[in-house]
């Protein structure tokens, strides 16, 4: 079953088709909440509140994006108020992103987290968006809510920036 | 297609977002164009490189598909059952937002009688 159908099984109040929509897109939610966050504690609530959403408001959902876009775009609103819920006070400040020692041997793979990690947010949620959700940069624009246009200069400086970082 | 137009195109052939067609027409210029091809070398190791390090983060927990089941399908966080097929009790353990609601269930020869609700 295509993931728009599962979507409208869903706001019919199927719990079958709920825990299925779950199973495919929990893990990238999580993913993608974290990129945004860095933090896991905030990154679970994100995922939570947003698969949450998803099955009070399956009937909003119009088709016309991907059912993916659909819930990152949710996931980026979450992701705002638990920003700001943290920055007023309102939860325990997590426990953060452990930064790889630099004076360790840096083996490749810990270079390019901490050169995504250096990325300035936007440009880190473009990167995981393209590269990692394969999304096209018109999906990528409905999920930051901005023109495409941007979501190109983003791609751009952050090419050039990890490629600057990743340098042999 | 120009090299401007290619540049932009390589991240999604790359990350396999592009549609046919224009994948199909981005080759076209890349076996002609010494500069992008080397872009497009570049990009898909690149990409292969990234896709691996977001999926290194760990995933959520386990657990928490129960918590949002709890907060929207209701179902059981717990449920226990004591006694046996002929007659037993259930004590469901749910979840919501306002509580921890316990729900009791009594069986007599496989009929379920409610009996506690809290
Ligand atoms: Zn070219």
């Amino acid at each position: 079953m295509d993931d728009a159908k599962l979507v409208t099984k869903v706001a019919q109040g199927d719990g079958g088709a709920f825990r299925e929509l779950y199973e495919r897109f929990a893990d990238r939610v999580y993913r993608y909440a974290f990129t945004l966050l860095r933090d896991r504690h905030l990154a679970e609530d994100v995922m939570q509140e947003t698969m949450i959403s998803v099955w009070k408001g399956a009937g909003m959902f119009e088709g016309r994006s991907q059912v993916s876009t659909w819930l990152f775009g949710i996931a980026r609103y979450q992701a705002y108020h638990a920003r700001r819920s943290e920055a007023k006070g309102e939860r325990l400040p997590a426990e953060r992103v452990e930064e790889p020692d630099p004076s360790g041997p840096m083996e490749r793979e810990v270079r390019v987290q901490r050169a995504v990690a250096s990325l300035p947010p936007e440009q880190r949620e473009v990167v995981f968006l393209a590269f990692y959700e394969g999304l096209p940069y018109e999906e990528i624009a409905r999920v930051q809510g901005v023109p495409e246009g941007t979501v190109k200069s983003r791609m751009f400086h952050a090419k050039r920036r990890l490629a600057e970082e990743l340098r042999p | 297609m120009n090299c401007d137009q290619a540049r932009e195109m390589i991240p999604l052939y790359a990350a396999r977002a592009l549609p046919e067609e224009d994948g199909a027409a981005l080759i076209e210029h890349v076996v002609g164009c010494g500069v992008c091809q080397g872009e497009l070398v570049e990009t898909m190791r690149l990409t292969h490189e990234l896709r691996k390090a977001f999926a290194q983060f760990p995933g959520p927990p386990k657990g928490a598909w129960l918590s949002v089941a709890a907060r929207t399908l209701g179902a059981p966080l717990l449920r226990v059952g004591v006694g046996s097929e002929i007659a037993g009790l259930t004590l469901d353990v749910g979840a919501t937002k306002t509580g921890v609601p316990i729900m009791g269930t009594l069986s007599i020869l496989g009929r379920e009688v409610p009996v506690l609700r809290i």
